[in-house]
């Protein structure tokens, strides 16, 4: 039997996925470095969420933290695990190119408030509230996290 | 040659992102019947599409690198079972649960006074291990293992048994230093139930019993840490000097029982007799170095003859001034 219910939890399901499917694949890209791994997670993060969406206040948010959560396990898993998959490969031009890889060469909590931080454009705080750290930690990753990328950039220059 | 600013850095960073995002074409489904090719109307039932194993056994390690947060997230519970009494300055157990990268550790409470050697946790990871049991026994302490189908498998080294009881219950069981035998109980598996448990196990890289002393301090020291601090660690080599190392621990105690830590931590710089130039000095990568006793915390999985210091006036300082430090 079809119930009002079902139909309210696909109603703000389907919203949700045709506003935000596409924005969470680029937001994953950018933290996991694979399109194919990205499109995945999304994926999964989208069918693990539905259940609870009714239940949440702002289900966007919900479903970002779900997603960079799920961008962060899959990045802390065994480099062993990790081996097996290349980034596809992308039309950059050099410069962007260069700062493409060192970004991806951060490790995975990096990898996450920074994208957080200068692609989703969010604030400190909402970046701790949405990773469950706190705000000083959220400013000493974004600094060592610049800190690190300078230092790649710098040495790619300098071979 | 001009290092970068951290605007221009950050300038750069943001292009690239956009850049990036840009390139990323996404063929979002028109409309949800499109997803997963999943037609089912009215009413929509998704379902995993195929993923490669290789996905799967990254959710499972996802999973099982998470246990940790499980021990603070999920109802933590004492269950003993009635024992000997172990000495009374080893009451509480902790788990070291970081074999690559990431990890935790959650420190299950014994109930002081009582006298169980033996403890029990149970909680639930998502909706994918919604349950699983860890029992941690002295050596000699007796806990049979249910009938069913023995198999085995490896883990780090380590040959595990496993009992796969009618109810599809895998039981893994081995035996850890300092007496101690775990079995770790986990359900059928939406996943495959093979990677979760043997992932599982192989989260669980180290388990040793605690001191109340040391029990304590972790308790005093709960939400002491923050990520990326620097603690300062005291260890004398067994040749007889004394170096005093920093030591970069990525991570934080939470609600006064787990301490999560980062890949850093297994990482020691040591002070002093460093030179400029000398490689960083892996504690892992030498597990033959015998390293006595400074002043004690609790013991390193790795070298559990070393003690982490911390010093009382530590507090919000950075690696970097602790490195320049001393």
């Amino acid at each position: 039997m079809i119930t009002t219910e079902d139909t309210m939890e696909t109603d703000i399901f389907e919203a949700l996925y045709r506003e935000r499917h596409a924005p969470m694949v680029r937001l994953a890209r950018l933290i996991v470095g694979s399109q194919m791994v990205a499109e995945e997670l999304v994926h999964d993060t989208f069918l693990r969420v539905r259940p609870h969406l009714e239940r949440v206040d702002t289900p966007n948010a919900y479903l970002r933290t779900a997603v960079v959560n799920a961008c962060r396990s899959w990045l802390e898993r065994s480099a062993r695990e990790r081996r097996h998959y290349i980034s596809e490969p992308l039309s950059l031009p050099p410069e962007y190119d260069e700062t493409w890889k060192a970004v991806q060469a951060l490790p995975p909590r990096y990898r996450s408030v920074l994208a957080l931080r200068f692609y989703e454009d969010m604030s400190e705080a909402d970046i701790a509230s949405a990773l469950g750290i706190s705000v000083g930690t959220v400013k000493s990753t974004i600094h060592r996290g610049l800190d690190k990328l300078r230092k790649e950039l710098t040495h790619d220059r300098a071979h | 040659m001009t290092e970068l600013t951290d605007n221009d850095l950050i300038g750069r960073l943001t292009a690239t992102y956009q850049r990036v995002a840009d390139a990323t074409v996404v063929n979002t489904p028109r409309s949800i019947e499109d997803f997963d090719d999943v037609t089912v109307a009215p009413v929509v039932t998704l379902t995993p599409r195929p993923r490669s194993i290789r996905i799967l056994t990254g959710l499972a390690v996802a999973a099982a690198v998470a246990l940790g947060a499980v021990m603070t997230m999920s109802r933590l519970t004492s269950n003993p079972v009635p024992t000997a009494a172990p000495p009374q300055s080893l009451r509480h157990v902790v788990l070291w649960t970081a074999p690559e990268g990431y990890g935790y550790i959650g420190v299950v409470p014994g109930a002081p006074g009582t006298g169980e050697t033996s403890y029990y946790a149970a909680g639930s990871f998502d909706d994918e291990i919604p349950d699983w049991r860890l029992t941690v026994l002295r050596r000699g302490e007796v806990q049979a293992l249910p009938d069913g189908q023995a198999s085995t498998v490896e883990s780090r080294g380590r040959i595990i048994d496993v009992i796969t009881t009618a109810d599809g219950v895998r039981h893994a069981s081995w035996q850890e230093a300092q007496d101690l035998d775990v079995i770790l109980s986990v359900p059928p598996q939406k996943l495959d139930g093979d990677l979760v448990l043997n992932d599982l196990v192989a989260a669980i890289s180290y388990v040793t019993f605690v001191t109340d002393a040391q029990w304590n301090e972790l308790q005093r020291r709960s939400g002491f840490f923050e990520f990326h601090e620097c603690v300062k660690l005291q260890a004398q080599r067994s040749s007889g000097g004394l170096s005093t190392l920093t030591m970069a621990i990525g991570g934080s105690v939470q609600r006064g029982v787990t301490w999560r830590i980062g890949p850093e931590s297994r990482s020691f710089l040591p002070r002093g007799a460093q030179q400029p130039g000398d490689p960083e000095w892996r504690l892992t990568a030498d597990p033959n170095e015998q390293l006595a006793v400074g002043e004690s915390l609790f013991p390193h999985p790795n070298a559990p003859s070393m003690y982490v210091v911390v010093p009382d006036d530590f507090q919000n300082q950075s690696c970097d001034e602790l490195e320049h430090f001393g």
